[in-house]
């Protein structure tokens, strides 16, 4: 009887002491200083200005010396012009932009954001993240993706094919217009969807236009240049509809090309792009061709640098047009094409346009009109943007002399780190940059 | 002060409220000689006497009080029966020390025989001796298997304190400290990065002294097993002045000093060549930052007096007809003073047997050798204590309030550093414009009259020293409490119950100003940091000892513990101000704040166990169990297994003098000890991966790509953005554990006037915590994982002699020795290196294992130099470049890849400490050896650079450097011709701005023993006492004369090698870049007892 008593009395004191001790420790180790969880509303905005800066910071710098478009002149920039480009210059856009920076917070964004009032935050993230994917493939060629994002759970994510990531990036983009079929969501994206301003209608135009790219990579395997068309058959981009991101005036707010001008500046515009231009006595040089400073008339601070314009989109239909036969059609995009990038570039004195179509090598009726003639204005218009190296890779126009060696780069280089941190990552020895990546074969 | 008599009486009433009887006789040895200063104690109370130089003593004895136990250090302690007779003569033995009590973990105070580790006491009176503000410096030298070292002489200077070498890879590796009871904090906490900005104070600074009774240093695991998750770094168990039983007299210490300190070394420079560039005259209007001018004895002065840089007028050639006065260089040494410190303690304590109490008062004044550097601490403690019904219940409290702070100067490597702009003024051109070190109240010595910097670059380049002392401070306040409040009840022998709590709050407010034109915020500068510090401890512990059969005794403890920190920190930055002259936020043009908060709690239970059998053989096994709040992973319910860490130790102590039982050996104990325990529970918050607003640059999190500064949040002022960190939180963290084998002997011999306390042991702290880079395709950059692993292998002795011991003159010498070695025995897949701290090419890195082509492993030590070095060929001897067409024909070439540099972990410390009394005078003296261990002199590679270090003296000359001729082709292989290097080349301002001075990209050269052997303190006293014999109020008085760091004998290059640039706390020891030197002093200090 002693016995027992004593042993209820030992229960209850643990007993207490136990479900005293969790309060004691409840919330012990939260952190105070930043939270657990935070709404889908501030994930969205760091993602595209992450994506947007990667794409038109070293994307566009590294790509731009593959495409000729700019030339290294100063610096590390030297080494890399001469395609002397190894796995540490690309770490930053791998480590400190597109898989922590873009891809965690997408990932962190849709596991948050409610399906019931939130499902336009998550077809934003789609588009996005195919976008991402897209890019990140054209860099790199097999990229994790399946297993990745997992933290120490898969420490050593396996490396998907190109193939596999193509389908994942179709998925992304069906998911994404599954979701902006539903309408707008109750909470819905406004100021913090830097892009667009949470307006679906602008969205599902951008997504049909980034299947149209992405369909227009896969035609150089499987010829399917119809699949081009159909995609933005329901309606791409719409003429001032441009899928930009628009900077800010302060110096953390500024557009990567004006940072880098203003903080940098090794680099400068391309021989062979400002020779296009000088050729056609293209009234852009005066914009497009103007010195990479901080005085460039349009990589201003507050420059809203693009994702995907509705000139891209009119060139894209142009070139699958043409490669279907509807030459007329064709030539129709082709001078919308034009007419587009002037305004890209802002020229807006229609006899400068008038004078420039004029000329026979630009424009000579759809009948002279040549892949060539298409490739080359896309050049020209898709200024700084890494697709004219995707371009050139699928057309080999324009026709570029390497700067070293005997072959123009074909993609980057795997980033030093992830050789290092993960065995399923190719080596320098079984990738180099003269490897052609899956969809360029 | 009438409410204050008032208190007293109020007290003494009180305490003469038992009868009592008076008892007194004379204490002498064997010989009849008398014995001073034995202790003489009512057993079983806390009332006791000490006797006098003639070894009489007086006790009032409460009644019923029946034993007086007699003790005095070297003898058996005897005890005597209280008979009829009230005069009562004790003779002791020399013999063995077997009632000698030491204060262990938990303040458990235990026989120092049956303890199978090694613990180490060091007086409060010995600390006082060493004439330091701080108590942790005042270490030096005292125990076996400490390190102190000082960071500089800055008044407020801080102190690092290691026992027995370092546990964790990055954490801190400092001991724990202890008063009464209470862990209280030894932040050194810091508002700027720690290559530059001021040299803080850590918070063991606020302890005065004066206050302390003892120390008693836990060293080993076993010792320090009971702290569980905070002790493997070692504990400093310090035990404050209580009240004692004085039979209701009221006794009053008084402790009067005064310092006077200057530099003790400074680095040598060259006094021949003046500012300038390839030997042509600059003034200081060209900005010019180098001393490559001409030679100083071809120079005069033009006598014009509109210079504002020179009051001399311009230099010109001494053939120049405008030629008025020889050149004589300027001493930029000037600007140091003499610095005074004041020292005032005062202390009242009594008591009965039934309530005693103390109450104390201290203040320190210091000023710093360096003008306005100052530091000032003000401590008032008290503490009262009681024995109550029948001296069963015990209760003690004990408060100490301190209220210390300074003003502090910028330092190291900071163009508004005074140091950096001191060393590199040419001797062309003096700071102070005429003034001398009064400098510092003259504006024109500072300014130019149209308004800028005056200084030796014509307003750019660094601060004038005065102008950093008048123009940059930096302003610290303290004020703390630490208090503790103990009861318990003694049940019976058998079991006691007893509880603590102890609270350290303190709030540390520092604001830093950077007047307009400063050199590091031209624009000018202010933050206002704070750092409120908070920690609750509460302990309920029981405890017993008794007999369990004729030769078994057992003596436990068993308790537990609730301990919570937390701690706040503000910080306020303001950017631009509007005018100059009024240095404060509302003049800011911007303003930033951060707000910190970091929590922590622990829960703990432990236990203790001592067997003794028959004083032969001592076993104690303890057991902790830690639960730790930052070891929860928020994301998961909690489980309290989760968090729990067990923290085991068990020691034998065997008395083999008790088997031996020869004279010689008067006692002989070995030990033998296992411990494991933590090295402090993981910081907070790293088991989570939160999100965080993307900061502007310079951090992992930051949005850019590298070359620019990228995008900050709120994007365009308006739009917010988080993102999920990306250092990944750990997922299953432990804290990193220590585990300690000890094998130890001590020995007493010859009439214990040999004395020996020896101590080996080896430790292996697992499961570091480590932040590693991860494929970023995890999602994450980093990571925070437990990998890799230090071994510490060491050697603590300390020897003690008597050489000579008679009625007059008795000489005591003590040796303390230190040595270990830890090893980085591994740090993470992937992971070669950890960055401690320093500046890029000259570092210090705990640097993984090593395997080369040949499959020979090289191991490190912790904490080693690393960054630049000569290129070598395989056997070792450097490349000398053979190609004449190379810039670099004829000296050494730079090894493309950074390399080891240095050690700066010592071979081994030794320190002797003397103590030597003849009559009524006492003599005592510590030598301080460091033998080993490597410092980079960045400080005399930056003055090589600018033509000023002594080293530059040669210039001009030529030198055939030693090494074997090699080149590299235009492939860049390299080409060695194994011929030994022939050539001879110049020695000039070209080389020694390149790699031959500190900014090329070799540090090698500047990579230099500061192993040293110092005086570090000497006094000599003189005990009034006897003149005074009659005297009715005042009991004694000593008169003591002492110095510090008199004398420095090393062969470093530079400051004092004990310095540091980055302070106590951090684990980068071993640089040296423009810190303030050490000082050397002379103290006269007076003591009265009443």
């Amino acid at each position: 009887m002693k016995t027992n008593k004593i042993f209820i009395l030992c229960f209850i004191c643990v007993s207490i002491l136990t479900t005293s001790c969790d309060k004691y420790f409840e919330d012990a180790n939260t952190n105070p200083n930043s939270p657990n969880v935070v709404p889908v509303s501030v994930l969205l905005p760091t993602t595209q200005l992450a994506l947007s800066y990667v794409y038109w910071g070293d994307g566009s710098r590294f790509l731009g010396l593959f495409s000729q478009q700019v030339t290294g002149v100063s610096r590390q920039f030297v080494a890399y012009n001469n395609y002397t480009i190894v796995g540490n210059a690309v770490d930053n856009m791998w480590i400190s932009l597109i898989y922590p920076k873009v891809l965690t917070n997408l990932k962190e964004l849709r596991a948050i954001a409610d399906p019931a009032t939130e499902f336009t935050y998550i077809g934003i993230a789609d588009a996005v993240e195919a976008y991402t994917l897209l890019f990140t493939t054209d860099c790199f060629g097999d990229i994790p993706y399946s297993e990745a994002l997992q933290g120490l759970d898969i420490p050593q994510p396996k490396f998907d094919t190109q193939q596999e990531i193509f389908g994942s990036i179709n998925d992304l983009l069906a998911a994404a217009r599954t979701q902006f079929a539903k309408g707008t969501s109750s909470k819905k994206p406004g100021a913090d969807d830097l892009v667009y301003g949470g307006d679906i209608a602008k969205w599902s135009g951008f997504v049909n236009a980034l299947q149209a790219r992405v369909n227009l990579r896969l035609a150089k395997k499987s010829g399917n240049y119809q699949s081009v068309l159909d995609a933005l058959a329901p309606g791409g981009i719409t003429e001032g509809n441009d899928a930009r991101l628009p900077y800010g005036s302060g110096s953390t707010a500024n557009g990567p090309w004006y940072q880098y001008n203003e903080q940098r500046n090794d680099i400068a515009i391309g021989i062979r792009y400002k020779e296009i231009l000088t050729s056609l006595n293209d009234p852009r040089d005066a914009t497009y061709g103007a010195p990479l400073n901080t005085d460039h008339p349009i990589l201003t601070g507050d420059f809203a640098l693009p994702f995907l314009t509705y000139t891209e989109q009119s060139f894209i239909e142009a070139e699958a047009k043409f490669r279907t036969g509807d030459v007329g059609g064709a030539y129709t995009a082709y001078l919308e094409g034009i007419q587009s990038s002037f305004g890209d570039a802002k020229i807006t004195d229609q006899a400068l346009y008038d004078a420039y179509i004029a000329q026979p090598a630009v424009a000579n009726g759809s009948a002279n009109l040549t892949l060539d003639m298409i490739m080359t204005q896309k050049y020209i218009a898709m200024f700084l943007d890494p697709e004219a190296f995707a371009d050139w890779r699928r057309t080999n126009i324009p026709a570029l002399t390497p700067n070293s060696g005997n072959q123009v780069p074909r993609r980057l280089p795997y980033p030093e780190t992830e050789v290092l941190y993960n065995n399923n990552c190719p080596t320098p020895a079984e990738v180099t940059i003269y490897t052609p990546v899956w969809w360029d074969n | 002060m009438r409410k204050f008599l008032l208190f007293f009486s109020l007290l003494l009433i009180t305490l003469e409220v038992s009868a009592q009887r008076s008892v007194s006789g004379t204490v002498t040895d064997d010989k009849g000689q008398a014995l001073i200063g034995a202790n003489i104690q009512v057993k079983g109370t806390s009332v006791g006497t000490v006797s006098d130089f003639n070894g009489n003593y007086s006790l009032s004895v409460p009644s019923g009080s029946d034993i007086l136990v007699v003790s005095y250090t070297g003898y058996g302690t005897q005890e005597v029966a209280i008979g009829v007779s009230n005069s009562i003569n004790i003779s002791l033995s020399e013999g063995v020390v077997l009632g000698e009590t030491v204060i262990t973990a938990l303040g458990i105070s235990r026989k120092d025989k049956s303890l199978g580790y090694s613990v180490q006491q060091v007086s409060g009176s010995s600390l006082v001796e060493s004439n330091s503000t701080s108590v942790l410096d005042a270490l030096s030298g005292k125990v076996a298997g400490l390190q102190a070292i000082k960071s500089n002489g800055n008044a407020g200077a801080p102190t690092r304190i290691v026992l027995r070498g370092p546990t964790t890879f990055n954490g801190n590796n400092e001991a724990l400290i202890v008063l009464d009871g209470v862990v209280i904090n030894n932040a050194e906490n810091h508002s700027e990065r720690s290559l530059g900005g001021v040299s803080n104070s850590n918070r063991a600074m606020d302890i005065n002294p004066n206050d302390i009774e003892s120390i008693s240093v836990l060293k080993g695991g076993a010792a320090s097993a009971l702290y569980g998750a905070d002790g493997a770094n070692g504990v400093l168990v310090i035990t404050s002045k209580k009240g004692k039983n004085t039979q209701g007299r009221v006794k009053m210490d008084f402790n009067t000093s005064v310092s006077f300190a200057t530099a003790n070394k400074l680095p040598e420079l060259q006094n021949t060549y003046v500012q300038g560039t390839g030997g042509n005259y600059r003034a200081p209007s060209s900005g010019q930052s180098g001393s490559w001018g001409p030679r100083a004895d071809t120079l005069a002065w033009d006598g014009a007096t509109n210079n504002p840089f020179d009051i001399n007028g311009n230099i010109v050639g001494q053939s120049n007809p405008a030629a008025v006065k020889k050149f004589t260089p300027y001493d930029s040494y000037d600007v140091f003073q003499t610095g005074v410190t004041y020292n005032n303690f005062l202390d009242f304590y009594g008591g009965s047997d039934v309530v005693n109490f103390k109450i104390s008062g201290g203040n320190t004044s210091e000023e710093g050798i360096t003008p306005l550097n100052t530091f000032k601490r003000t401590n008032a403690s008290a503490s009262l204590g009681t024995n109550l019904l029948n001296n069963k219940l015990h209760m003690t409290a004990n408060a100490n309030y301190i209220n210390s702070g300074g003003r502090r100067i910028q330092q190291g490597s900071n163009t508004s550093g005074l140091m950096l702009g001191l060393l590199r003024t040419p001797i062309s051109f003096d700071n102070s414009y005429g003034h001398g070190s009064d400098a510092v109240n003259f504006r024109d010595a500072i300014y130019q009259p149209n308004g800028r910097q005056r200084n030796y670059r014509g307003g750019g380049g660094y601060d004038n020293p005065y102008w950093v002392i008048v123009n940059n401070p930096f302003k610290d306040k303290v004020n703390r409490l630490i208090g503790s409040f103990s009861g318990s009840y003694d049940f019976s022998q058998w079991f006691t119950l007893g509880t603590t709590v102890g609270v350290d709050n303190y709030s540390d407010n520092r604001v830093q100003s950077f007047e307009i034109n400063s050199r590091a915020f031209p624009s000018g500068r202010i933050f206002d940091d704070t750092y409120i510090y908070s920690n609750l401890d509460w302990y309920v512990t029981a405890s017993g000892k008794g007999s369990l059969s004729s030769k078994l005794n057992l003596d436990y403890t068993v308790g537990t513990n609730l301990s919570k920190t937390n701690i706040v920190n503000d910080y306020i930055q303001g950017d631009g101000f509007s005018f100059p002259g009024f240095p404060n936020l509302a003049n800011a043009s911007s303003i930033s704040t951060t707000k910190t908060l970091t929590n922590g709690k622990s829960a703990s239970v432990f236990a203790s166990a001592s067997l003794g059998f028959n004083d032969l053989l001592f076993l104690n096994v303890t057991g902790r169990q830690d639960w730790l709040s930052s070891l929860i992973d928020p994301a998961k319910p909690l489980k309290l297994s989760d968090i729990a860490v067990f923290y085991p130790s068990a020691s034998l102590g065997f008395i083999f003098s008790e088997v031996l039982k020869t004279d010689v050996i008067n006692f002989g104990k070995l030990r033998l000890s296992y411990a494991e325990i933590g090295a402090g529970a993981p910081s907070a918050y790293l088991t989570s991966t939160t999100f965080v607003v993307p900061p502007t640059a310079g951090t992992v999190n930051d949005l850019n790509d590298g070359w620019t500064n990228g995008i900050a949040f709120p994007f365009n002022g308006a739009v917010t953005g988080f993102e999920k960190d990306n250092v990944l939180g750990a997922t299953k963290l432990k804290p990193s554990t220590s585990k300690e084998i000890e094998l130890g002997l001590e020995m007493k011999m010859v009439n214990n006037r040999i004395g020996l306390d020896l101590s080996l042991y080896k430790r292996n702290s697992v499961d570091q915590i480590v932040t590693v880079p991860i494929a970023a395709s995890t999602g994450y950059q980093r990571a925070t994982i437990n990998s890799g692993e230090l071994e510490t292998k060491g050697i603590d002795a300390s020897l003690t002699l008597t050489p000579v011991r008679t009625k007059d003159l008795n000489w005591d010498l003590g040796f303390n020795f230190t040595k270990w070695k830890t090893n980085v025995l591994s740090i993470a897949e992937g992971v070669n290196q950890i960055y401690l701290d320093g500046f890029q090419g000259s570092s210090i890195y705990n640097l993984g294992p090593e395997t080369d082509a040949n499959g020979n492993k090289t191991i490190y030590e912790y904490g080693q130099l690393y960054g630049g070095v000569w290129l070598r060929d395989g056997s070792g001897n450097i490349v000398i470049d053979d190609d004449p067409a190379s810039d670099y024909y004829g000296y050494p070439l730079a090894d493309p890849l950074e390399r080891h540099l240095g050690n700066p972990n010592p071979d081994f410390l030794l320190g002797i400490n003397n103590h030597i009394t003849y009559k009524n005078f006492g003599l005592s003296f510590l030598f301080d050896i460091k033998s080993g261990g490597q410092m980079w002199n960045g400080t005399k590679g930056a003055l090589t650079f600018f033509g000023r270090s002594k080293l530059t003296e040669n210039r001009g000359t030529e030198k055939v450097f030693d090494g074997v001729n090699g080149h590299f082709d235009a492939d860049g292989n390299l080409i060695l011709s194994g011929n030994k290097n022939t050539i001879s080349s110049p020695l000039n301002q070209a080389w020694y701005q390149d790699n031959g001075g500190g900014f090329g990209v070799v540090a090698e050269d500047f990579i230099e023993d500061a192993s040293y052997v110092r005086l570090r303190n000497v006094a000599l006293s003189y005990d009034l006492s006897g003149l005074m014999k009659n005297h009715k109020t005042l009991e004694g008085a000593t008169i003591t004369l002492s110095g510090n760091n008199l004398w420095l004998s090393t062969k470093y290059d530079g400051v004092d090698p004990e310095t540091s640039l980055v302070g106590s706390n951090s684990n980068g020891q071993g640089l040296d870049y423009f810190q303030g030197p050490n000082t050397k002093s002379y103290t006269v200090s007076i003591g009265l007892k009443f």
